[in-house]
C-alpha cells in the first residue's frame, strides 16, 4: 500500500505543470495520514537520486517537479531544433536581483539602485512573468510595487526566496573582484 | 556611498544568479517547453488585420475611459518595438495580444507597438491566431521562421 502511495505521488507531480506543493499533495491524498504521505515523498526523492534515470525530481518554488538531466541538454535542444535557450540580458538580471533583494520594491528604488531608468527592463520582466505587481505604495504618486514570482524561483532553481545567494557569498565575490583589481594595478 | 555599495552587491548577486540560470537552463521542465509540439498551427485560424485593429482600438478606448493620460516625451521607434516583440516571443513562445497592449504606458507607445506588430505580420515573421471568434488573440512566431533561424 505504501509503495502505491509513492507511485500516486509520482503521477501527481508528473502531470503538474507547476511545482506541486506538499500541501496540494496532502489535499489530494486526504485519505492517507500526513506522515505517511511525507514518508512516501521522501522515498520517492531517494529513488530518483539512486536510480539511473533521465529524469530528476527537483524541489523548486516550494514544490516538487520533474526535469530532465542536465547532461541531456544537447539532445533535447536537437529535438526542439533549438540552438540554445535564451538567457536574460545583463540589465534584466541586474534589475531582477535588485527586486529580489529589496522586495517589495518600486521602479524608483530599482532605478536608484542601478543608477539607470529601469522602466523598460521591468516591463520585460513582467512579460516574462518573473516579477509581478503586488499593489501600490502609500507615498506620493502611489507608485506600483513589485515582487518576484514563483516562476522566478523555478527559473533559478530556488526552493525559496531565502535560497538567494547569501550576503557571505556576495561578499566573497566582491572580495575576489577587489583582489583582481589590486592584482591588475600592481602589474601596471 | 551606500547606494554604490548596494549596487556592487546587487551586481555581484546577479553574477551568482547568472551561474544558477546557466545550470537551470540545462534542465528542461514541462513548465518551460517551447511551443513547437504543444499546439498545431492548424488548430487556430489566422486573425485578419481588421479584427486586430478592432480589438486594438476597442482596448484603447476602454483604457482611455479608465484613466487620464500621462504625457511623456519619450520617443518609440518601430525598430525598437519590433525587437522588443521578437525578444518576448523568443522567450515565451507566444504573446497575448490584449495583455501586451494593456501594459503599454501611453497611447503613443501602444500605437507604435501596434504598427510594429503589423510590420512583423506583413513580413511573415509572426502570425496572429485565435481558436475561434471572440477567443483570445495570440501572436507567435511562424513555424517556418522558427525553423529557419537554426
Amino acid at each position: 500500500m505504501k509503495n502505491r502511495l509513492k507511485e500516486v505521488i509520482e503521477s501527481l507531480i508528473f502531470i503538474s505543470l507547476e511545482p506541486l506543493t506538499l500541501e496540494k499533495i496532502k489535499n489530494v491524498l486526504q485519505e492517507y495520514p500526513e506522515e505517511q504521505v511525507e514518508q512516501a515523498i521522501k522515498e520517492l526523492l531517494e529513488s530518483y537520486l539512486t536510480n539511473e534515470r533521465g529524469i530528476q525530481l527537483l524541489q523548486s518554488a516550494g514544490g516538487y517537479l520533474f526535469s530532465t538531466s542536465p547532461e541531456h541538454d544537447l539532445w533535447i535542444r536537437r529535438l526542439f531544433k533549438l540552438e540554445r535557450k535564451a538567457k536574460l540580458s545583463p540589465a534584466a538580471l541586474e534589475a531582477l536581483s535588485a527586486i529580489a533583494y529589496h522586495q517589495p520594491a518600486t521602479l524608483a528604488e530599482i532605478s536608484a539602485t542601478r543608477g539607470v531608468d529601469s522602466s523598460h527592463t521591468l516591463k520585460t520582466l513582467l512579460q516574462k512573468k518573473l516579477i509581478k505587481i503586488v499593489g501600490r505604495k502609500k507615498s506620493p504618486g502611489s507608485p506600483l510595487i513589485y515582487r518576484t514570482t514563483d516562476k522566478f524561483l523555478v527559473y533559478f532553481g530556488l526552493t525559496d526566496i531565502k535560497d538567494l545567494p547569501s550576503p557571505e557569498e556576495i561578499s566573497k565575490i566582491l572580495e575576489e573582484e577587489k583582489y583582481l583589481e589590486k592584482d591588475e594595478s600592481s602589474v601596471h | 556611498m551606500d547606494q554604490l555599495l548596494d549596487y556592487q552587491k546587487i551586481k555581484a548577486a546577479s553574477l551568482l544568479l547568472r551561474k544558477k540560470e546557466e545550470d537551470e537552463l540545462q534542465k528542461w521542465k514541462r513548465t518551460a517547453l517551447p511551443s513547437l509540439f504543444q499546439e498545431e498551427e492548424t488548430d487556430f485560424m489566422e486573425v485578419s488585420l481588421f479584427d486586430l485593429a478592432e480589438s486594438f482600438f476597442s482596448l484603447m478606448r476602454k483604457k482611455e475611459e479608465k484613466k487620464t493620460r500621462t504625457i511623456k516625451r519619450k520617443e518609440f521607434s518601430l525598430e525598437e518595438k519590433m525587437k522588443e516583440i521578437m525578444a518576448v516571443l523568443k522567450e515565451s513562445s507566444f504573446l497575448d495580444f490584449l495583455d501586451y497592449f494593456s501594459q503599454q504606458e501611453s497611447f503613443e507607445e501602444a500605437l507604435v507597438s501596434f504598427f510594429s506588430l503589423l510590420e512583423l505580420i506583413k513580413s511573415r515573421i509572426v502570425i496572429a491566431i485565435q481558436k475561434g471568434p471572440f477567443q483570445p488573440i495570440k501572436v507567435r512566431l511562424r513555424q517556418e521562421t522558427y525553423l529557419k533561424r537554426k
